[in-house]
């Protein structure tokens, strides 16, 4: 199964850092799952949100997700 | 050349990164100082967290290799710290070296707004009323 890990106001946001997800979901249908779970203050981090999947960035929406996958949340950066 | 690049709980020194690129062929060094001060948006801050993700130290050196690239630059050196931090500390310093000035200012300048789009780090900002934001978080 997959595993998704939030960051920051991600994880803030969901309440966990990290948690297993169905195999097969497209990253749109990841996002509708997630803000289900964990409510619409997540689901408004996820729409402005970067996603990675086992390192790499991913863009597409609408390819199911590798099995076994990692798929981190990156909320918009504010680093320096 | 890229000569520092690291994204540490370490205390932050602007000295050292300069020294770090310290070259008899610099005729000028600029060096910036991200430091943590106590407003923000109007409000009263009085502490900050920094979170990175476990690939920011290589997006650092990523960023800081196409800066140290650059024809004019003969050295970068830049750290980025995360944990805790109280007002006044960096979370940011670097430092460029070129033979004349204008091009260490705009390699400096450039250096840190690339790394402002790029570096996956993120802010917690504790305000003194004791609420909290995470900075550009939604």
């Amino acid at each position: 199964m997959p595993t998704v890990r939030f960051f920051a106001g991600a994880r803030a946001a969901a309440g966990v850092a990290e948690e297993q997800v169905p195999p097969g979901l497209t990253l749109a249908e990841l996002a509708a799952t997630l803000a289900s779970r964990h409510g619409e203050r997540l689901g408004t981090v996820l729409g402005a949100a970067a996603f990675l999947v086992d390192g790499q960035a991913w863009h597409d929406r609408h390819t199911p997700l590798p099995a076994g996958a990692t798929i981190d949340v990156l909320p918009p950066f504010a680093g320096g | 050349m890229l000569v520092m690049a690291a994204v540490s709980t370490a205390v932050l020194d602007i000295a050292g990164h300069e020294r770090a690129v310290a070259d008899p062929r610099a005729g000028a060094v600029v060096s910036f100082a991200g430091v943590v001060r106590d407003h923000d948006g109007g409000r009263s801050v009085t502490r900050l967290q920094y979170e990175g993700h476990p690939t920011a130290e290589a997006v650092l050196r990523e960023v800081a290799e196409e800066i140290a690239k650059q024809p004019d630059v003969i050295a970068v050196a830049v750290s980025h710290r995360i944990g805790e931090l109280d007002v006044g500390d960096i979370a940011l310093a670097a430092a460029v070296a070129t033979a004349h000035r204008a091009a260490a200012f705009a390699a400096c300048a450039r250096l840190v707004d690339e790394l402002k789009a790029r570096l996956p780090i993120w802010k917690r900002q504790v305000f003194a009323d004791g609420t909290e934001e995470w900075v550009n978080c939604p």
